[in-house]
This record gives C-alpha cells, structure tokens and sequence, in this order.
C-alpha cells in the first residue's frame, strides 16, 4: 500500500507569510525586492541625481496616484475579476471634486471626489454581480462612460480656480515625506491589514480561487464582490483627488491608460490574473519597479517610446518566470 | 535564482538600449558665429504686416547674447512633438543652445491631455538640478505649482509659446494670440465683405493659445463684422483626424459655411480634407496659423486660403537667449512677442523660412523625451 | 484469435504526478483483433496509462512498440497517426458545434482547391453514412449540448470509430448507455475484432468484460498484478486481484441504532430534472443513493443544500421546515455538502491547507473583525490531527496533497462549522485504497455522535456495504428503496437501469457491475 503523503513545500510551519498564499522558495521571498535593489544601483551609478532626497520625494508623489489605484486593482484581480475603469474613474472624480470644491470648498471637494469613485464602483458591482455581465466587460463599459462623463460635466475643459489651501495634498510635505506618499502608504497598510486578517479578506482570496467552492461554503459572493469594486472605487477616488491636487484643476483628460498600468503592477507583483494568488506586498513591489524603472529612465534621459517598450517587455517577462516557475515545480 | 538574473538583465538591457538612444549631439548650428550684442528693448506686436521682414536673420529683434563662459544646462519641456510647429521650436532650441554652448534637454509630455506627465518631467529636471527650464505649458493653472516649486529651488522658468498662470515666471515669450485670432478676423472680414457664415476649429481645449486666439478672433468679428456669423465652434486635440471629423460634422449641420477658422493648422489640414471632398473648395475659405508642409501644399492648391506665420524657431531661439540672459544676470524682458506674419498664395513665396520652419530633413534627437 | 505478434507493446511504462507514483514499470501487449481488458479500481493507473498510450501525457520511462517498431508518441495528434483512436471516459466534444462538425473535426472534406474552406454537404453526407453503419440513429445538424448524456457518449463512440483505426481504446464507454446501446456497441467491437483492430477495453462491468474479453491484465497500484485470459478466469478470482485482499475488509461498518430524524425531503421537483423525490434520513443512518450516470443524483443533493434552485417540494430538517434558498441558508441549518467534483467545487487550490480548512468557521477567529491568525492555525492543526491529515504542509499549498488527503480536508472543513447532516457526492472518488478506509472510518465516527449521512455513490459495493438503506434513482426519480440485508446487485440495477438486463450474469458477492 503507498503511504501518499503530500510533499513538504519548503515553508517552516507558521512561517509568516503576506495573506493566504503561501510562499514558496527562495525566489518567491527576496526575488522582487533582489530586482529592486539591482535597479536601484543600477540607475544610481547611471545618474547621480537618482540617489537625492528631492528625487526620491518626486517619484514618491509621481507614483502615489497609480499605487492608490493599484491597491483597488489588486483586490478586484485577486476575486478573479479586473477593474478597466480606474483611468477614467481618476478623470471623474477630478472634474467632480473640483467642481465642487470651487463651489463649496476643499472639504466638500475632496469627499464629492471620493464619494464618486465609490460611487462608480458600486454600479460596476452590482452590474457584475446581478446583471451576470463579465466584470470585463462591465468595468470597460464604465471606461468608456465615466470619461463621456467626465468629459460632459467639464464641458471638455479644464475646471480652474481651487483654493491654493488644496494644493498641500499634492504637493505638500510633512518633514520630508510627500504627502500622497503618506496617503498612499498608509492606504497600503489599511489593505494589506484588510486582505490577510479579515473576513472579507479571506473572502476575496476565496473567490478568485474557486467561486463555486466559495458558494458552496456559505459565503455570500454577491454581497463580496460588490464590495470589491466600490473598494476599487473608493481607491480611485482618492487616487483622483490626489492628483487634482497636482495638477491645480480637474482635468477630464486624466488617467488615460493608468488602468492598464495599475493591472500590471498587480502582475509583475507576482498576483494571477485568473484570481486567488498575490496580495498587496507583492503590488507595492510592481509599483516600485514601475515607478522606479520610470524615473530612473527619464535621468538618463531615455524617450518615453522606449520605455513603454521596456515596461512591456518586464510585464511579459515577470509572468513568464512566474510561470516558468510553477511549471518545474 | 536564475529567474532573477533573466529578469535583472532583461531590466538593465532594456535600460542600457535607452541610454543608447538617449544624449545624441544635435546637427551642427547652420549660422556662422556669435552676434555682436546689443541691448533691445522688447519690440511691440507686429502689426498686420503683409510686407515680409528683412532683418538679417529671424530673430534679430532679440539679439543673440555673448556666448558665456560656462556651460549652462537647460531644460525644456514641451507638450508634443508630433506637430511640426514643435519641431521648429525644437530646431530653435537646440541651435541656439549650440549657439550659445549650452546644453539642451528636450522633453515631451505625448499629448495635451498628459498634464501629470509633464508635471512629473519638470519635477524630473529640478531633481536633475538644471540650471533653467523653458516650458511650454500643456494647463495654464495646473502647471502652477510645479513651477513655483522649480523658482523656488532655484531654477528660473521661461514660458514659452503656452504660458503658466504664475507670477514667478521669469519671462514668456510668445506670438500675440490676440493678434492672430484679429488677422484671421480681418482677412476674412476682408475676403468675404463682412458677409456670410463662420465656423471654428479651436484646437485643444484649456490651453491659452485656443482659448486666446479663440476668443480675439470673436471679438474681432462682433466689433469689426457684425454680420459675419459664428455658427459653430468645437475642440478637439491638434490632429488633422480630429480637424476631418469635425468638419465633416459641420458641412454635414450646416448647409452653407463660408469661411472656418482653425486655432492651429493641423485642424486646418484634416478641415482642408473635408471642403475638398465635398467639393466645396473656393466656396469655403479657410485660415489658420502656422505653415508646415501640409499646410503648403493645401495652400498652393488654394483650399487653405491664408494663414498666419508663426515664427517657432524663433520662438525657440528667443527662449533660450532669455534663459541665458537670466543666468548671466543680464536685464530681461518680462514679455517677447514673436513677430507675425498673415500670408496667401501670392505672397508665401517670398518669406525668409528659417525663422518660420526647422530645416528640411532636421528631426529631433530621436524620441527625446519622457 | 491469432496468437501472432502483438501490435502494440508497452514495456516498463512508469510515470508521476507530484506526491504520486501513478505507473510504476506497467508492460502490457495487445494482439490484432483482440479485446484486451485493463482492470483495475479507480486509481489503480488505468487511465493514466491510456493516456500515455493516447498522447496526452508523455511517459517518464519505458518504450512503446507498434508493430515491433519503436515509437515516440508526442500529441494526441501524433497517436491517431500512428493508428490510435481512442474514446474517453470524460467527453472530448465541443459542446457548441454539431454532431457532423465534431466527428470529423480536424478533417472536414475541403471544397475543392480553395484551402481551408469546408464542404458542407459532403461532411453531413459523410456522418450520415457513419451514424447509419453503426446503426446509430443520431441527427448530424444536432447540437451536441443539446443532446441528451448517452447520445454524447455514441457521438464520442463514432468518431473515435471513424479513424479507422489499428487500434482501439475505450474507456468505460458504456457508462451512459442503455442496454440496447450496449447490445449494439458489443456487436460492433465482435465486428472490428473479426477486421483485425486491436482493441484496450476498460470496464467495471464485469459482466461486459466476460462477454467480449479475451485476456485481462489487472493493475493495481500502478503496478501489473496479473494477464490472464479472461475465459479461464473466474470472475472472484479478478476481483482478488484487482483488491489485494478480501472484500470484507475493504469497508469497516459499524452499525449505528438510528434516532430521530434529521432530515426529510418531500416531493423535490424541479422542472425537466427532479420529479417528486422524497425520502429521510435519521440520526446514526447511512443513506446510499444508487443509480446510472444521469439519474439526477448529484442535482437532488445541490438542490437540498440550496446550490441550485428547485421548483417545489419541502426540505424538513430535524423535523422543522427549512427555507433554503441558498448554501448559505443550508449551513445555517447545519448541512454540509461535500461535492461530487472536488477539484471544481470544493478545493481552493491557491489558498493553504489552513484556509480551506477554516473557511467555513472564520467568525470564530475574529476578534474586533481582525482575524486570529494564531488560533486559525491552532484550529486547522487539530482538525488535521483528527483527520490524519499529514500536519507538515498545513501551510502549504492544498493541491500538493494526494486526492484522498484533499477530500478530508473538505471533510475537515464541515466538521469546523459543525454539520450534522452530511451530503457526500461520490466521496472516495479518486482516492487510493488506503485512504478510503479512512474516510468510512470517519463516516462511522460522524454517525456514530449522532449525524445522519447521505451518500450518493456508484461504486455498488460501498453502496452495499456501507448504507443502512439505498434508495435508487433513474432520471430524476425514485425508482426503488431496499434495506440493509435485502439489497442485492441485481436489484440496485434493475432499479437503475428500468427493465430486466438479459446480459447480467447474477453476480457473487461484493463484485462489481
């Protein structure tokens, strides 16, 4: 009679890990953050300017907005979904909150701003969960339509004229920490709580790995997943807020392909996009790369066009070795 | 482990094939030499001038400075290179910092709807530690802050072309978009007998060029031609396919349009397309602005009637001979207007280009930018 | 029939999969028109094997040899090259296209020298003359979702017989069908042996294998036991070798006397699918759920547990009426279904072992809507311990473990929650010999403290030996109940299959059918 036993896979019991996916070997712990440091180096020695206080202070702000989107994208691709719709999202939420916040003033505008990303993903959620419609779909329908959107409200220009009190969001410091910085950091924090030591954590986990399963256990998925998307929207929301405050106005034009970049943070992180595997560390690693891989370029002066080429090459190359990974396992 | 080392050197490939396209010399400088220099005062807006100019070299109301000791770097920051009226200021840029032996950085933002790219290239530079910025700036009111911030490092900031809504900026220098909305106001005004019906292409919305040129050009007609009608006026982005589609959608709208302003030639070319396709050419007069080889040509086969030269190359050398006289401590002149220029058919060939156009076959140092 | 030189060899075939040893040096050799019978239980290595023999898997060790020639099989595509057509036991079929397209698909005759455009008249021709050679009333422009469950499985059957193939594999392919069905697809594999094709016949019917069977080899454990020939061979002595041991101590029961009821279903209807089933289980009860493929059993469970509607019909659970509309409705209610597909419906295969486990029980670690990462470790390494789940790769991934360690961690996962009527849908499906005595142990623990089970299962003899009652089921409906003691075989089947079957031999003692 074989005796099956199942195979040790390299982790110490109780080994802490980020959220219920376990990690295994030594690639899965310091590879991302071996990159990193490479990149690192690598840029430094190119640019010396690379190692200032004032340049990691701007790509700390630089990348605050996509962080913040990226936060929303993670939980959505995790429960086997995606969120198209952050980019346009960014651009709504900017007309809206400065809309208002030339009307009613900062408080009002900031909370019209978040409240409308919310907003947004409340429709995607419900969309997807009752009218059945693939979350692709749906949010690429909201993609669409929040610009339109956006675009209509603005009438197509820029809304000017907010309070220069505003401008502290995006521009300000505390000590020698940006601000978004700080708001994208602890926005990380409060994720990466939510995602591995809550219920609705667990859940999300749950459902991008077997949904079926995950009715079949009793938890309401419709409920889960609708909460999702208006956590991804909320995330847009306060992305969009952050970079008004940037850019001094709501511009309607914001966001274009931020979507698309926030998704591959996600990937290059290490997340699947079939759902169930990844978690938030591992999306601050992609942002990381993504944001330093693109500052780095810029001081050494390399076009915009080649970057996007290098960039696409890395989301392609990160999920290769991921997969390649699994594969021999 | 070896997964990391892959990756690592796809990264470091990827970077090391950038740098290689990155920090190319520029052409050598087509004049001879420095300038004697002379103090100026800034010249006043050029009148509708139809006699062109016959300076020795374009740009010489705002004389080339001495050529300083030291190397001075500079940055400049532009929304786009993809229209021709760009590529002349690049050419401007990056001759006279030849010229003047200063070293030119040029940045593109990809659109005018990248205004936190550009936000993020400027901050870029004062990291970089540049010695001046010129900016031409993709949102009045949202570069404020960045350039506040780059004054206050120290690092002056010249606007050119598309100002900035901030005080702190040392000089603008620009073509009086006031003047070019009145001269196609005027023309029209002229060719049609203060008659008929109008429709406007204004170019990219929230940028002051669109909206100052724009808004002249209404003005002129309210005062000078009241019976000149405005029926429809649209934004777009500055591309020929957005100026075709709009077009399009106005001679399908209205079954009479006499003459369309465009904001900036590139509307004017894809309008161009559309009046020739519905066979409405020397029934439908078109002006515009700027002279790239599309707008030439369409002119020559008389469907684009007149338009008003901008001199971008001397707005590009304007901006960095401003920069350089901030730097040296020299006076500078808190506004240049760029001299004007409305021509025809008739009188198109007869204007010294170099101040008009980048040099056949110039390009940029490829994709400098990011 | 002939004693020539076998036409296909396979030699010391050895393959894994991670944490198993599936093949271990398996030789087998088939001879031109003859019927070879691979027998074995679930996990014994058959399908694997076909599988390499097939193309789908590549083998880790060993050579196979057609035609005393040695060859390299690298796709499906490849293995119909080299004469191999085979019929799977889970349908290879595009369920959106028809039955012609999916017959021929990968070879539709081609309209004259255009390339790639498909000569439509022809190919419905073509089926047409097939389905009628086999005697097989199918309509050719028949979506094949829309077929019913045993004309998928004769659609299956045509095309793996429209090769033309040397040699024939079929695995359990008389599922679905019925006893005229089988009656016809006997006739025609009489037919191929007489035309010289070879022919690798997997079946637990052992009355099939007796019928049209020339020799047998026997795996079991990945290994071959024996090839006998199937004649000589008494039907005891292959149910020996398949087990390795007496059949007694293969299924541990432990009679329970049954208390109240826990749970009753009256008149479960849904429409096209259930009609009227009702039936009840009580405490300390084992109740078996007999019958074919396609006898609605495993939607009867899912519509009790809420996971799929039904049209009428109460659900009493100890002895009050439960509104159960939705899984969630149903655990509340402390039911458990433990599902047929356990890689489909009850494993997370990316989360650890832990969080399948406590899924169910999670508001029992938070504190302050944090969970307790600590004491849901703690929780899951007791369950484990109970269960004999090796503890070392809790944190692990769960689809490292063997299938029978997996379906105890769903076990695992309901008692967390604490069920006390379980709803088990084929629950030793896939599992090795080993660990199915340890879920019948558990079964007996469950009942034993007063649960009441529900097992649907089409292993007749774990039916037999392990329900207290069976109830039969035959398209959605009742169609028998027997006690412990009076259940026989022959009954179940005649239950399940409608109508006295003329082939079947009257079995002995706990063999298969």
């Amino acid at each position: 009679m074989n005796a099956m036993s199942s195979k040790p896979n390299g982790a110490p019991p109780g080994a802490a890990f980020i959220g219920s996916h376990p990690p295994n070997g030594l690639w899965s712990r310091i590879g991302m953050p071996a990159v990193l440091a490479v990149l690192l180096l690598a840029f430094g020695w190119a640019n010396p300017n690379f190692w200032s206080a004032t340049n990691a202070a701007n790509v700390s702000r630089q990348i605050s907005a996509l962080a913040l989107i990226s936060i929303g994208q993670t939980f959505a691709i995790l429960s086997a979904g995606i969120d198209l719709s952050v980019g346009s999202l960014l651009a709504l939420v900017s007309v809206v909150c400065a809309q208002q916040m030339r009307d009613y003033g900062v408080a009002a505008g900031i909370l019209a701003g978040v409240a409308t990303g919310g907003a947004a993903g409340l429709v995607n959620g419900v969309l997807i969960t009752r009218a059945n419609v693939p979350a692709f779909i749906v949010t690429l329908g909201m993609l669409v339509a929040a610009r339109g959107l956006a675009l209509t409200l603005s009438g197509g220009l820029p809304v000017a004229g907010l309070p220069r009190a505003f401008l502290v969001v995006g521009a300000g410091s505390v000590g020698p920490l940006p601000v978004p910085a700080i708001i994208a950091g602890g926005a990380f924090l409060v994720a990466h709580l939510a995602l591995s030591r809550t219920q609705f954590g667990r859940y999300v986990y749950a459902m991008g790995s077997n949904e079926e399963a995950a009715i079949l256990s009793g938890i309401n998925v419709v409920k889960h997943k609708i909460l999702v998307y208006v956590v991804s929207g909320l995330c847009a929301g306060v992305a969009g807020v952050v970079l008004t405050s940037r850019v001094v106005s709501g511009q309607p034009t914001l966001g274009e392909t931020q979507e698309l970049y926030s998704i591959a943070a996600v990937v290059i992180g290490g997340a699947k996009i079939s759902g169930g595997v990844g978690s938030m560390g591992r999306t601050f690693m992609g942002v990381l790369v993504l944001g330093i891989l693109g500052n780095g370029l810029n001081l050494i002066r390399v076009s915009s066009y080649v970057q996007n080429i290098v960039i696409g090459a890395i989301i392609v190359g990160a999920v290769f070795v991921d997969m390649a990974r699994e594969r021999r396992r | 482990m070896r997964e990391a080392v892959v990756l690592t050197c796809l990264i470091g490939l990827g970077a090391f094939v950038g740098t290689g396209c990155g920090g190319r010399e520029p052409p050598p400088p087509s004049d001879a030499g420095p300038k004697p220099s002379q103090e100026a005062p800034a010249p006043s807006p050029a009148a509708a001038d139809t006699a062109p100019r016959r300076a020795a070299e374009p740009g010489d109301e705002y004389p080339r400075p001495p050529r300083p000791a030291r190397q001075y770097t500079i940055g400049v920051v532009l929304p786009h290179l993809s229209n021709p009226h760009f590529v002349g200021q690049a050419y401007g840029y990056i001759d006279e910092g030849q010229a003047l032996g200063a070293r030119v950085t040029l940045l593109e933002a990809g659109g005018y709807q990248y205004l936190d790219r550009q936000i993020s290239q400027v901050e870029d530079l004062i990291a970089s530690r540049v010695d001046a910025i010129v900016l031409v700036a993709v949102s009045g009111p949202g570069t404020v802050g960045v350039v506040d911030r780059a004054v206050a490092a120290g690092i002056p900031v010249i606007n050119c072309n598309v100002m900035t809504d901030s005080e702190t900026v040392v000089a603008r220098i620009r073509s009086d978009d006031e003047v070019i909305g009145e001269m196609q106001a005027d023309f029209m005004g002229q060719v049609l007998d203060g008659e008929g019906t109008v429709v406007m292409l204004r170019g990219a919305p929230g940028t002051s060029w669109a909206e100052i040129r724009g808004n002249s050009f209404k003005r002129r007609l309210a005062e000078a031609y009241p019976n000149l009608k405005v029926l429809g006026e649209q934004y777009s982005q500055s591309t020929p396919a957005d100026g075709l589609r709009l077009m399009e959608d106005f001679l399908q709208t209205y079954p009479r349009i006499d003459g369309v302003y465009n904001g900036s030639d590139t509307t004017a070319i894809g309008a161009a397309q559309a009046v020739l396709a519905s066979g409405r050419q020397g029934r439908t007069i078109i002006t515009t602005t700027d002279f790239q080889s599309d707008t030439e040509r369409f002119m020559r086969e008389g469907v684009i009637t007149a338009t008003v030269l901008q001199q971008t190359v001397v707005i590009g050398r304007w901006g960095i001979r401003a920069a350089i006289n901030h730097l040296e401590r020299r006076p500078t002149p808190e506004t240049l207007w760029t001299p004007l220029l409305i021509v025809t058919r008739d009188t198109m060939d007869s204007i010294d280009m170099r101040g008009v156009r980048s040099p056949t076959g110039w390009t940029p140092p490829v994709g400098h930018g990011g | 029939m002939d004693q020539e030189r076998p036409v296909l060899e396979m030699r010391g075939i050895v393959k894994h999969f991670p944490g198993v040893r599936a093949l271990n040096g398996v030789s087998v050799d088939v001879r031109p028109g003859e019927v070879h019978v691979l027998l074995g239980e679930n996990g014994a290595g058959k399908s694997t094997l076909i599988k390499i023999l097939s193309g789908v898997h590549p083998a880790e060790a060993g050579e196979i040899r057609i035609d005393g020639r040695r060859v390299r099989i690298r796709s499906p595509y490849h293995a119909q090259l080299h004469g191999i057509s085979t019929i799977y036991q889970e349908f290879n079929l595009a369920p959106d296209l028809t039955v012609a397209a999916n017959i021929f698909l990968g070879r539709e005759p081609l309209r004259g020298r255009i390339p790639g455009i498909i000569d439509r008249r022809t190919l419905i021709r073509q089926t047409r003359d097939l389905l009628a050679s086999l005697d097989m009333p199918l309509p050719p422009e028949a979506v094949v979702k829309r077929l019913g469950l045993a004309q998928q499985q004769l659609v299956e059957i045509a095309k793996a017989l429209s090769f033309d193939a040397r040699i024939l594999v079929m695995d359990e392919p008389t599922a679905a069908l019925t006893s005229h069905e089988i009656d016809r697809l006997l006739e025609i594999m009489r037919e191929l042996r007489r035309r010289g094709v070879a022919i690798i016949y997997i079946s637990h019917r052992l009355d099939e294998v007796k019928e049209v069977g020339d020799r047998a080899t026997v795996l079991r454990d990945g290994e071959v036991v024996a090839t006998v020939g199937v004649a000589d061979t008494p039907t005891d002595d292959l149910i020996r070798m398949m087990v390795g041991r007496e059949l007694r101590e293969k299924f541990p029961k432990v009679s329970v006397t049954p208390g109240e009821e826990a749970l009753r279903v009256v008149g479960l209807t849904r429409k096209g699918l259930l009609h009227d089933v009702s039936f009840d289980v009580h405490r300390g009860e084992i109740l078996g759920i007999a019958g074919l493929v396609g006898s609605r059993r495993t939607e009867t469970v899912r519509a009790i547990f809420g996971a799929d509607r039904r049209d009428g019909g109460r659900i009493l659970v100890h002895g009050r009426d439960a509104a159960i509309r939705k899984p969630a409705d149903a655990i509340r209610c402390r039911l458990a279904l433990v599902p047929e597909d356990r890689k489909r419906h009850g494993i997370l295969a990316s989360l650890s072992v832990t969080a399948n486990i406590t899924l169910t029980a999670l508001a029992r670690f938070s504190r302050k809507g944090l969970l307790d990462l600590r004491r849901e470790r703690a929780h899951a390494r007791e369950y484990a311990w109970l269960l004999r789940i090796p503890g070392a790769g809790l944190e692990g991934r769960v689809d490292l473990l063997s299938g029978g360690n997996q379906q105890k961690v769903v076990l695992a996962r309901w008692l967390s929650c604490s069920a006390d009527v379980f709803l088990f849908d084929e629950p030793t499906r896939g599992i090795d010999v080993a660990a199915k005595i340890e879920v019948y142990q558990l079964m007996n623990e469950l009942v034993g403290r007063g649960a009441a089970i529900v097992m649907i299962s089409s292993e007749l003899p774990e039916i037999l030996a392990m329900s207290d009652r069976v109830i039969v089921m035959r398209d959605g409906r009742i169609s028998g109940e027997f006690k412990r003691g009076e259940v026989t075989q022959a009954g179940i089947l005649t239950c399940a299959l409608g109508g006295a079957t003329e082939q079947a031999i009257p079995p002995r003692n706990g063999a298969r059918a």
